[in-house]
């Protein structure tokens, strides 16, 4: 029995009484504009506040019984995977009556019934799944994912929700903080992501290695020496051919009878070259390419995440910044690192296009002109994509002036241009410029 | 249970029966299922000794829950937890336990703990583990006292609010499996096995076609050019960078630069890359040399025992050695006789065709079996020679003591009396450094000692009150802290040399508005940490962390306190 209940006792609320000292007393290490008062814990007890954990596995559970223990009660769990047999040696959350129900779900319930006066609302589903003003009624949203992809998705949503202000700041209620961990085996992380502040996922992308093993098909066909190159093989060729349990019915690494048949092809092949020959054990690790996995390294990453939540919400201390990194193989190091935004990054190292409002028979020159005046450009220069075509429309290049000059008495209509029309623009007087984009927004005319 | 003297015996003994994973059809047991993740980590026997290991927790507070939830979900449950009597899982001395109830928290659980002490010190020494979680001082001193010496390994931690401390404390632990994270391969190319040279004698570079060419093992390649350069250097064998560098050089102009069908030449690169770590010179391993020592000084002491012409009831009584012991003995006598450690038999892969990289393997394999024989012939002896059957030690624990023996090493701590008295140098040294730093863990410790002391005067923790005047007990508390550190620095000869005696008032002030809490976040990153931990200590695999250390939580850091 792991979770021990947290019964609320009549009339009080002593045992939250820790996380009240931290928010109703000042403290001079405190975050710098913390002001400590007893609204900010009847807040936390409300459903004011809702924080979103994604991912119902190892970690993502351990986040949510950590968050529904640090005494938050609107708290909701995303994942898009049900129960199944590999599953139960999380004993104390999935149960074998539990097979074949979504892990979002039972997770729900158990902690539910643990931690009274806690609620949590499942979905069952992919990120995708949802629109992105579901996102929006989050104050904090903290993931325990297991894939890049999935990461990646995350903090793409993550960041587009983020809402800009005249002079190009990202509005600050609309960042919504994201906590990322993330564990393998002895070693795990803890981020923290403030689109446009510190850097978001995507910037970093390169970080999250994959653990996927690709050998060389050569290697497997002609010259293997490993065990896992059997493996692979048999996994890889011979099952595509043999279709042992039926055809087109594919390798389910769940399935130990589908492992046992790849097990045993591989030996032999082994046996062919003189090779070491891998047990069940082995078969299954190379097949599902499954990552060990450890509670006490769920444990950490999960605490230390939700400390960051903590942090986020109440202001009481200072975010970590930004990245740490903990490994307890030998000795525990812990290792804090300020990772920086890459200003290249796909996701946030484009400022987002501006609007520029005109009618569709303004002329181009009309737009120039109004490039020059409010947007502090010299000589502009305008491409645009036209019915999937990139088209320049005008460029202040001494060279090109003349050929282009005919459009500037065209109007945009003419030009095809529409509204929600992306335009890049550079300035030629300013050597080096990256190029700016705005997006057209035509008041009378039709959209692209 | 068997009463050895020797808690680490008893957890390594039965590696040979029953292991949890495998059965006749080979599809794993319903255990191994379920514990198929952390399995990868520390194999069958790590997951038997932890399912067969006894821990204690003493403390009912978060930290100590979360380390016990922590230990179960890895498949302990032999535990008995001092506060939570009446459990199914207090299977031990349940006539002394049940005395106690469920209501035992706070001050009346260090009573009773106390009076337990006394009474009946046998119930403690009976574990393979002791977890204390915000145990009071006094209390921990005598604990430690009973344990040190009987090898039952201890860790003590507390929490303050966003921080807390931890420290193990164990006299000696040995660590059977070190799994270090980049081990150098184990090739003796400085003296390489006989097999191993006729196979590569056999091969000829300039003759093989380019499939051959190209898919001969990086290890052949780099021998060859080796020999080469050591030929031309009157047989020496490199022994500094330019000289590997030259080896290097030899070996790039082997390459035949051609792409063939198979790509280009990635395993005549792979040679050149190993160079770094293939041709280091060998040399005894401290950690290794360290355990000579050791196991050199018990002989000998056992020697002088048993020379002693004392009459034989004032003779020690022989005290049989720990399967370590007898093996770094045996370690230290194969070193002596053959100048190298037993090799470990693997081999890193590389780019190869499978018949070539199938007979190196084979090669070295060979000759670890060969080694093993021999380290185990050698072994019978110095069990034989010291009164203990021939096969004392499992033939398992022997391969696998064989197999990582450059990485052995023996972890030990002082006392837990002797550690939370810092010497007068140490004590001078960090006040030194917090006075230009600003801060440290350091004043951390000294503070939470200083609480311990404030809560021993009035039965209370600094802060832990519903006052809304908590900041009043900050005076108290620096003054416990001041005396405490004059206490630490009392014999010291200049104790002005030393910096501030004085905790900045910026600490004072956070531990009170702590008040003790129990930060539940902070207390479930220290309970993940301790199972580990005590899993390490359970297992004898991976290193653990042997300094007081402290977790900030609120700059996510985790530091040795001196």
């Amino acid at each position: 029995m792991a979770l021990h209940d947290v019964q609320s006792s009549p009339g009080t609320d002593n045992r939250w009484r820790h996380v009240r000292r931290l928010l109703e007393r000042a403290g001079p290490l405190g975050g710098p504009e913390f002001e400590p008062d007893p609204e900010l814990f009847s807040a936390i007890r409300s459903d004011l506040v809702q924080i979103l954990v994604v991912g119902a596995g190892g970690l993502g559970c351990e986040m949510l019984k950590d968050l529904a223990l640090s005494g938050f009660v609107n708290l909701h769990l995303i994942d898009m995977d049900t129960i199944d047999l590999s599953n139960l040696n999380r004993q104390f959350l999935f149960r074998p009556k539990d097979i074949g129900r979504p892990k979002a779900v039972v997770a729900a319930e158990f902690v539910e019934r643990r931690v009274s006066g806690c609620r949590v609302t499942p979905h069952f589903g992919k990120l995708e799944d949802k629109p992105l003003e579901f996102y929006r009624q989050f104050m904090c949203i903290v993931c325990g994912l297991d894939s890049v992809q999935a990461r990646r998705r995350l903090n793409q949503i993550v960041c587009s929700l983020v809402q800009f202000d005249e002079s190009d700041q990202p509005i600050p209620t609309s960042v919504i903080p994201l906590i990322d961990g993330g564990t393998q085996g002895f070693q795990g992380h803890c981020r923290v992501v403030r689109a446009h502040a510190t850097p978001c996922l995507e910037c970093t992308a390169d970080l999250y290695s994959s653990t996927q093993q690709g050998f060389p098909l050569c290697t497997l066909a002609h010259t293997p020496r490993l065990p896992e190159h059997c493996i692979e093989f048999a996994r890889i060729m011979q099952w595509p051919q043999e279709w042992p349990f039926g055809e087109e019915v594919p390798v389910d690494g769940d399935d130990p009878h589908h492992v046992d048949w790849i097990r045993t092809e591989a030996c032999k092949r082994a046996r062919q070259f003189g090779i070491r020959e891998p047990d069940f054990r082995l078969t299954q690790g190379v097949v599902k390419h499954i990552i060990p996995a450890v509670a006490s390294t769920n444990a950490v990453i999960s605490a230390q995440c939700v400390t960051e939540v903590f942090k986020a919400i109440t202001g009481c201390y200072p975010l970590l910044n930004n990245f740490a990194n903990f490994s307890d193989i030998e000795g525990v190091a812990v290792n804090v690192v300020p990772l920086e935004r890459n200003p290249q990054c796909d996701v946030c190292g484009q400022p987002p296009p501006k609007p520029l409002t005109f009618n569709s028979r303004d002329s181009l020159q009309t737009v120039i002109n109004q490039l020059k005046s409010e947007h502090g450009m010299t000589r502009p220069s305008l491409t645009a994509c036209v019915e999937g075509r990139d088209v320049t429309l005008y460029m202040d290049l001494s060279f090109l002036r003349d050929q282009l000059a005919d459009n500037l008495d065209k109007s945009l209509a003419e030009l095809g241009l529409l509204s929600n029309t992306v335009l890049n623009v550079t300035d030629s007087a300013q050597s080096g410029m990256k190029p700016v984009t705005f997006v057209l927004n035509l008041e009378d005319g039709m959209e692209t | 249970m068997s009463s050895t003297n020797n808690n680490n015996n008893n957890n390594k003994s039965n590696i040979n029966s029953h292991p949890v994973g495998r059965s006749r059809s080979q599809l794993p047991t319903p255990k191994a299922k379920k514990y198929d993740r952390q399995l990868r980590l520390w194999g069958d026997h790590g997951q038997q000794a932890i399912e067969q290991a006894r821990v204690l927790l003493i403390g009912a507070n978060a930290v100590g829950t979360e380390t016990l939830k922590n230990m179960e979900d890895c498949g302990s449950n032999f535990f008995v937890e001092l506060a939570r009597i009446g459990e199914p899982r207090a299977k031990v001395c349940a006539e002394l336990l049940r005395e106690l109830n469920e209501d035992v928290i706070g001050d009346f659980l260090e009573d009773r703990l106390d009076v337990l002490l006394q009474r009946d010190p046998g119930f403690f020494t009976g574990f393979s583990l002791v977890i204390a979680s915000g145990v009071r001082h006094s209390d921990l001193l005598v604990l430690s006292d009973l344990l040190y010496d009987r090898d039952v390994p201890l860790i003590v931690c507390q929490q303050h609010g966003m921080l807390a401390t931890c420290q193990l404390v164990a006299r000696e632990h040995f660590v059977w499996e070190a799994h270090p994270d980049n081990p150098l391969p184990d090739l003796r190319l400085e003296n390489p096995l006989p097999e191993f040279v006729a196979f590569c004698d056999a091969q000829d570079l300039s003759a093989m076609d380019s499939q051959r060419h190209s898919h001969t093992p990086w290890l052949v390649i780099l021998y060859k050019f080796l020999s080469k350069w050591r030929q031309a250097n009157a047989g020496k064998f490199p022994s500094n960078y330019a000289e590997r560098q030259a080896v290097r050089q030899l070996i790039r102009s082997g390459e035949r630069g051609e792409s063939d069908l198979h790509g280009d030449e990635e395993n005549w690169r792979q040679a050149q890359s190993a160079v770094t770590t293939a041709l280091l010179p060998s040399k005894l391993p401290s950690n290794v040399n360290e355990l000579f020592k050791l196991a050199d000084q018990f002989w000998l002491r056992r020697q002088q025992l048993s020379d002693s012409s004392a009459p034989s009831e004032d003779r020690q009584a022989a005290v049989p050695p720990s399967n370590w012991l007898l093996l770094c003995r045996t370690l230290a006598e194969f070193y002596r006789q053959r100048g190298c450690l037993p090799l470990c038999g693997t081999l890193p892969d590389m780019v190869s065709d499978s018949d070539r990289y199938v007979a190196l393997l084979n090669i070295y394999r060979r000759a670890a079996d060969a080694d093993l024989v021999e380290f185990s012939r050698l072994l019978r002896v110095v069990c034989l020679d010291i009164g203990l059957s021939a096969d004392s030690v499992p033939a398992s624990q022997i391969a696998l003591f064989c197999k990582n023996a450059r990485h052995l090493r023996l972890v030990k701590t002082a006392s837990y009396r002797e550690l939370s008295r810092p010497l007068p140098q140490t004590v001078a040294r960090c006040l030194e450094e917090t006075a230009e730093a600003g801060p440290s863990p350091f004043w951390w410790y000294l503070l939470f000692h200083a609480c311990d002391r404030f809560h021993t005067e009035f039965g209370r923790f600094p802060g832990d009150t519903d006052d809304v005047n908590f900041l009043a007990d900050a005076g108290q508390l620096k003054l416990k802290c001041q005396q405490l550190a004059q206490d630490w620095l009392a014999s010291l000869a200049t104790t002005s040399a030393a910096g501030p005696t004085s905790a900045p008032e910026d600490l004072l002030h956070e531990l009170c508005r702590f008040g003790r809490a129990e930060v539940h976040s902070v207390a479930a990153w220290m309970g993940g940490v301790l199972s580990q931990e005590g899993i390490k200590l359970i297992t004898g695999q991976f290193v653990p962390e042997t300094r007081t250390m402290l977790y900030d939580a609120v700059s996510q850091t985790f530091l040795p306190v001196f």
